[in-house]
């Protein structure tokens, strides 16, 4: 397998980004339903710093995996999918990028907010992006809340449409992701 | 005449410079590594390990000295029962992993009379950094208690604890970690 997409394949490299971002970001989005129910401890504020972390990882992986996308051709989609089908799934595919933005981003806003920021694995510590204020993290707050909804919603849709291509459609739109 | 001035020159320079190090034991009794660390910026709590260790102390040349030091990581103490175990588990210092820490200089650097710059290696953690001690001696005479020659110290230095892959909680729980080393050492 080529390093680069070509025509029928996705290449390594964004093979290795789609299945490890996956993990992470299905990983963070179970983490965070979770902790945030957990009354007030010790527990939950270890969990929100990996929770912080691991998000700030994303952020720094899709910002490369931008670049890659954007320098790289895509496989192209079956040649008989209907129209909207294929916009629908190229909609999905950048509404991911976005998604991929939007919940570090807001995370960090949150954190910054409330006055605890972040350490990335004791390297370094992020710049607050916003002064300590309760109105803003709590504005920021649903919003990370309902993009990580709509975020499910979408791996839902994506996941559902990978397994129609392959099992129904019976299309190599899947075997291009793996490895 | 002249031979004779000569000889004595040079054989007081060799009684000067006769061997002057002395091998000093740190009394855990009275030696100890004091650390403070901010609490989310509301407090500064603080907690110390006593500690053994060996000293070679060459009065003369006192650059030349050595020093040796160990703390057994799970008699931390900080008067806080529940504390003392969350430090000693995996959050923290691990102890059932890392038993020990150490602390070994490898240079010496007068800055007056009776202050340093110890420089050293600090193992912690399963990490071995440099750190450099800012040391003053205090006094150096006969103890009226062990009647022993001893010698007194204090010290202070700064370091990171995510240089020693200490991370739980940064970084609400400080980075930065004040130690203050109080240290006696009896002659043997």
């Amino acid at each position: 397998m080529l390093i680069k997409n070509t025509e029928n394949h996705y290449g390594a490299m964004a093979i290795l980004l789609h299945w490890g971002m996956a993990l992470l970001i299905i990983g963070l989005l179970g983490e965070g339903l979770y902790m945030v129910n957990l009354p007030i401890s010790l527990q939950k504020l270890k969990l929100f710093g990996w929770h912080k972390e691991y998000g700030v990882l994303v952020l720094i992986l899709v910002c490369f995996r931008l670049g890659w996308r954007l320098t790289n051709s895509v496989p192209a989609l079956p040649i008989n999918l209907p129209k909207w089908q294929k916009i629908a799934a190229r909609m999905a595919h950048w509404s991911f990028y976005v998604f991929m933005f939007a919940m570090p981003i807001t995370g960090w806003l949150i954190t910054s907010a409330a006055g605890l920021p972040v350490s990335f694995f004791g390297w370094i510590t992020l710049p607050d992006l916003i002064v300590p204020n309760t109105d803003l993290r709590i504005f920021f707050t649903e919003i990370h809340q309902w993009l990580a909804y709509g975020l499910i919603a979408v791996i839902c849709l994506h996941m559902g449409a990978a397994f129609k291509h392959h099992f129904i459609n019976k299309d190599n739109v899947l075997r291009g992701m793996l490895p | 005449m002249k031979r004779i001035l000569l000889g004595w020159v040079i054989s007081l320079l060799f009684v000067g410079s006769a061997p002057a190090a002395e091998t000093y034991q740190l009394d855990p009794g009275h030696t100890y590594v004091l650390w403070h660390i901010s609490h989310f910026g509301f407090s500064n709590p603080s907690g110390k390990w006593y500690a053994k260790g060996t000293l070679i102390l060459d009065e003369t040349k006192p650059q030349d000295s050595k020093l040796d030091v160990t703390i057994n990581t799970a008699d931390i103490d900080t008067g806080i029962p529940k504390l003392d175990e969350h430090l000693k588990n995996k959050d923290f210092f691990d102890v059932a992993r890392y038993p020990t820490a150490t602390f070994v200089s490898h240079k010496i650097q007068m800055t007056g009379k009776e202050t340093a710059k110890v420089f050293g290696t600090l193992s912690l953690h399963g990490v071995s950094k440099p750190v450099v001690l800012d040391v003053k001696l205090n006094k150096i005479g006969m103890s009226p208690i062990k009647n022993k020659k001893t010698a007194r110290f204090s010290a202070t230095t700064q370091l990171k604890r995510s240089d020693f892959d200490i991370n739980a909680y940064l970084p609400g729980l400080g980075d930065e970690v004040k130690i203050n080393i109080e240290a006696e050492a009896n002659k043997n």
